[in-house]
């Protein structure tokens, strides 16, 4: 049930806040086979919902998420409850304040019944941890969610709740919604408040929404987006309403198809789906055309080389390798390896695609991609195979996601269709920067 | 396998992994003029925020 539905149930007094906690939680403890959260905070929860009836009952209402359940990737600091990163160096880390988009869900009556699961230190694309149990998909257990915020994606996927927060430093919302079939927003860079969030890579690291739909993403954009003083990376101005523009057709909206890289090394229902899709864009009036981007693969070189070195520079000093996984500390200790030239470099390469794109954004509106190459792979997988070419699936999991989190743009991945063996395939929507609102406009309409 | 010959090939599997990335990164240099600096480390938001919307 989306998070409106679910609200009118509660506004009705047909359903209490209770109940619908207490189902959630008993519905995640029955069926949860997925390993999608680290902790379950049921009496907090409980009591929560309990507050959340009375104000109801006495006519206050918080708005649409008043009442309504979640999730937060076990990243977001959360006061009082113990925040893991999917770790073992913070197993027993209990943050005495909360990450400002907590903080505002809390505010806005969301009620949080855990923390989710995910890629341990959301170092990783699989969200295989070794510490707290490999996320399967929902489905087909036989795969992967995806990462980081494997959690978030396969709680939704598995109908446990309709929104949960994740972070995506190089596809890490996108790409795990695109293997989970839900829906995932990477926010431009400085729209939401990373306050509280446990870092992976500083000018990388974006935080976002996963739901069931892309109106459940706009209205949890709407709560955590806009300027915090705690966070010098989060822009000053207001964000918009996110749920306010609604589009009837795509007239006027002018489409870029890249002619190389995102139709690359891709799988053909893949690919198939996607180009459908934009058949489909173009007969609700869009125009569509193809355009030449710079070239990705180099800009997903040097946003690994700045991923890389700000990920080692949070693990100074920790010299134990028996306390993290084997491929998080095998990606330490390559960032170690990088030298402060690279890094600057690197950074330095940056500002020539933010040019190029910028230019890129003059003559079009959004983009539109696969997110992923494929569809989730196995759990035991550890390459993917596109006709002679094999990439180590980590590689081929983020390649499509990567560039926008080292550019800032928004991205969006939604689901478009899935393969014959019921794989869902996730189709990416990239914008210019801040314009999240026509993205979730468009994907809306895509979605009805 | 002893716990040294483990960690040296760990340790060969990872070079080799920051080589083959320093490789991919070298067509890039020559585009790194004088003139192109870091934005991002001067300024990490967006510069060009007021444009969109």
């Amino acid at each position: 049930m989306t998070i409106l539905e679910t609200g009118r149930l509660l506004r009705s007094r047909q359903l209490s806040c209770v109940e619908l906690v207490q189902e959630s939680l008993d519905d995640i403890k029955r069926r949860d086979v997925f390993r999608t959260l680290i902790t379950i905070t049921e009496e907090q929860a409980l009591a929560e919902a309990r507050m959340l009836d009375a104000e109801l009952a006495q006519g206050k209402d918080r708005g649409p998420l008043h009442g309504i359940p979640t999730a937060h990737k076990d990243i977001f600091y959360t006061r009082g409850i113990r925040t893991t990163g999917g770790s073992l160096i913070f197993r027993d880390f209990v943050p005495q304040y909360s990450a400002t988009a907590v903080d505002r869900l809390a505010t806005a009556g969301a009620i949080s019944v855990g923390k989710t699961n995910l890629h341990e230190l959301a170092y990783g694309a699989t969200s295989k941890n070794p510490h707290y149990g490999f996320v399967l998909n929902p489905h087909n257990t036989a795969q992967v969610a995806g990462g980081s915020s494997g959690g978030s994606a396969a709680l939704i996927a598995a109908n446990f709740l309709s929104y949960s927060l994740g972070t995506d430093t190089a596809g890490s919302i996108r790409m795990p919604a695109s293997y989970c079939g839900v829906v995932g927003l990477k926010p431009t860079y400085g729209r939401v408040s990373r306050y509280g969030i446990l870092p992976l890579a500083f000018s990388l690291d974006h935080a976002g929404p996963l739901a069931a739909t892309v109106e459940d993403c706009a209205l949890v954009m709407n709560v955590i987006s806009g300027p915090d003083s705690n966070d010098p990376s989060c822009v000053a101005r207001p964000a918009p309403d996110f749920t306010k523009t609604s589009l009837a057709n795509l007239k006027g909206v002018r489409l870029g198809v890249p002619r190389t890289f995102y139709f690359h090394h891709v799988h053909e229902e893949v690919a198939s789906a996607v180009k459908r899709k934009i058949s489909e864009i173009e007969s609700l009036g869009a125009s569509v055309s193809e355009v030449h981007l710079p070239d990705m693969e180099e800009a997903n070189t040097a946003a690994r080389i700045v991923q890389l070195s700000e990920a080692a520079s949070l693990y100074t000093g920790r010299e134990d390798p028996t306390q993290f996984g084997d491929d998080v500390w095998a990606l330490i200790e390559q960032g170690r390896m990088l030298r402060a030239h690279e890094y600057v470099n690197a950074q330095r390469v940056r500002t020539l695609f933010r040019r190029e794109f910028d230019h890129l954004w003059e003559g079009v509106d959004l983009l539109v991609t696969p997110t992923t190459p494929m569809t989730a792979p196995g759990v035991d997988q550890t390459t993917a195979r596109f006709g002679d070419y094999e990439e180590d699936v980590r590689i081929a999991s983020t390649r499509l996601c990567r560039a926008t989190n080292f550019l800032g743009e928004p991205a969006l991945s939604m689901p478009c269709g899935k393969t014959e063996k019921g794989l869902p395939i996730g189709l990416q929507l990239i914008g210019a920067p801040f314009t999240e609102s026509k993205l979730l406009a468009i994907a809306r309409l895509l979605q009805n | 396998m002893p716990a040294s010959e483990q960690e040296n090939n760990l340790l060969i599997q990872n070079q080799t992994t920051i080589e083959r990335l320093r490789e991919s990164f070298r067509p890039l240099e020559p585009r790194l003029t004088p003139e192109v600096e870091s934005a991002v480390i001067y300024r990490v938001t967006i510069p060009d925020e007021d444009k969109a919307e």
